[in-house]
């Protein structure tokens, strides 16, 4: 095991997987840490996709290599090599689908031939929905297999947070770790040409006639 | 300074039945050991907060001609308090999301630019601005929405006094560039060759009439050549 130390000031890095069935919002999830949107619009991963995503903490900046998996290749299986080296996972599931809680068994066997223990967190995703399907009661199998469990939101970003701060302290070896502040560097002062001036104000004019997503929320 | 919120409170799950919290009790292997605190700088400790309010913030997604959400938690005024002259502190606007405190809005207040309302909203305000919460230049349309009209005209209110500040700044910091540019104009010659400094009274003068010596060099080159004109 290599101590912060001896890698030197590079900044940790940790390879997470993160798998569930189609649809259940992983991509969605990854891409509300990535840039703050919350898309509603389904498209299907295809294969896998990596981002890095990089978090402030307490104990100096980490990032996850975070695989992005196809939920809908369950049927043939995720291969091997998005696996392998596999250093924390997040298995997800929608609460108002049973089926995608009964698909967690598999991909938990999936995770553990290729990776054995590694910090595992199950993400049961969608609780802003009234219609809940999958009860809290009825979400045991973390309990058995000792991974750590957290109901969440992508879309009100209930305990969106969490997955990464259990695992960031599981891998750091440090359960004092926290979040803090990104910093918030000076920005530039700019000078705007007329040119871009008159492309920035048409662009504004043009959005200032599109509608804000979910304005009838009390999303505040 | 404000406190972070690291705790921020989530939004509330609409759920009525929700999961206990409980810690499992599984033992790894730390991948690294980080077992030192590191103190990270937030970027703001010479700035003082003088605007705080919850908001939502969207980015304008030109392709896809829609809002998309940058992040929720606090809105942010932030100004400097290291300049001498209380005048010349300017003011960038700040946000950062909850739960992981991540940098979502950051660019200095224009004076140039005013909030413009959004269709069908009366909590919202729209504006443009080239951003560096991702720490590169993002010239982009911005929204952001509060909770209600109250807090959105609140926002207006304090903007609109950042933004008469920062024009003020603006036109001061013409003022001595003219300066500038008229010591090297009153030197003789062009100003572009001036610039350069083969005429050593012009540099003389120039650097007389500024303490601020490297802005000469700094001078935007399309201003000085705007300038001139009117000076033939």
């Amino acid at each position: 095991m290599a101590t912060a130390a001896a890698t030197g000031d590079a900044t940790p890095q940790f390879k997470l997987i993160l798998v569930g069935d189609g649809g259940v919002g992983k991509t969605t999830f990854v891409k509300r840490h990535l840039s703050g949107e919350f898309q509603k619009k389904y498209v299907a991963t295809v294969g896998v996709e990596v981002h890095p995503l990089s978090f402030h903490t307490n104990f100096g900046p980490i990032i996850f290599q975070c695989w992005d998996t196809a939920g809908q290749e369950k049927f043939g299986g995720l291969r091997d090599g998005y696996y392998i080296q596999g250093q924390a996972a997040i298995i997800m599931f929608d609460v108002t689908s049973r089926v995608t809680y009964k698909n967690v068994p598999n991909w938990h066997r999936d995770l553990v031939r290729v990776c054995e223990a590694i910090p595992t967190v199950l993400c049961g995703n969608k609780v802003d929905i009234k219609d809940r399907k999958v009860k809290a009661k009825a979400i045991t199998y973390h309990r058995k297999k000792n991974l750590q469990y957290y109901d969440i939101s992508a879309k009100s970003n209930y305990n969106f947070e969490k997955p990464f701060l259990w695992l960031a302290r599981k891998l750091a070896g440090n359960p004092q770790l926290t979040f803090v502040e990104a910093p918030a560097l000076a920005p530039a002062d700019v000078v705007i040409d007329d040119a871009h001036k008159r492309q920035m104000e048409a662009d504004l004019a043009a959005a200032a006639q599109v509608a804000l997503p979910d304005e009838d929320d009390g999303d505040m | 300074m404000a406190e972070p919120e690291a705790a921020a409170s989530s939004t509330t799950p609409a759920a009525e039945e929700l999961t206990l919290e409980e810690e499992s009790t599984a033992i790894f292997q730390p991948v690294v050991e980080l077992r030192e605190e590191v103190k990270t700088s937030t970027g703001t400790e010479n700035e003082e907060s003088i605007f705080k309010m919850r908001a939502k913030l969207f980015r304008f997604d030109k392709e896809e001609n829609m809002w998309k959400e940058r992040g929720t938690g606090d809105l942010t005024m932030m100004r400097d308090t290291l300049a001498e002259d209380a005048a010349m502190r300017k003011i960038r606007l700040l946000m950062r999301r909850e739960q992981t405190l991540k940098t979502c809005l950051n660019h200095f207040v224009n004076g140039a630019v005013e909030l413009t309302e959004n269709v069908g909203s009366d909590r919202s305000w729209v504006w443009s601005a080239v951003d560096y919460a991702d720490g590169e230049a993002d010239p982009c349309s911005l929204a952001v929405r509060f909770a209600n009209s109250d807090q959105a005209a609140k926002f207006k209110t304090a903007y609109d006094e950042a933004r008469q500040h920062m024009d003020n700044i603006a036109d001061a910091e013409g003022a001595a560039e003219e300066e500038e540019e008229a010591a090297e104009a009153d030197a003789g010659g062009a100003p572009a060759a001036d610039a350069e400094g083969d005429s050593t009274a012009a540099a003389a003068t120039a650097a007389d009439a500024s303490a601020t010596a490297d802005g000469n060099g700094d001078a935007a080159p399309a201003e000085a050549a705007a300038a001139s004109p009117a000076k033939e």
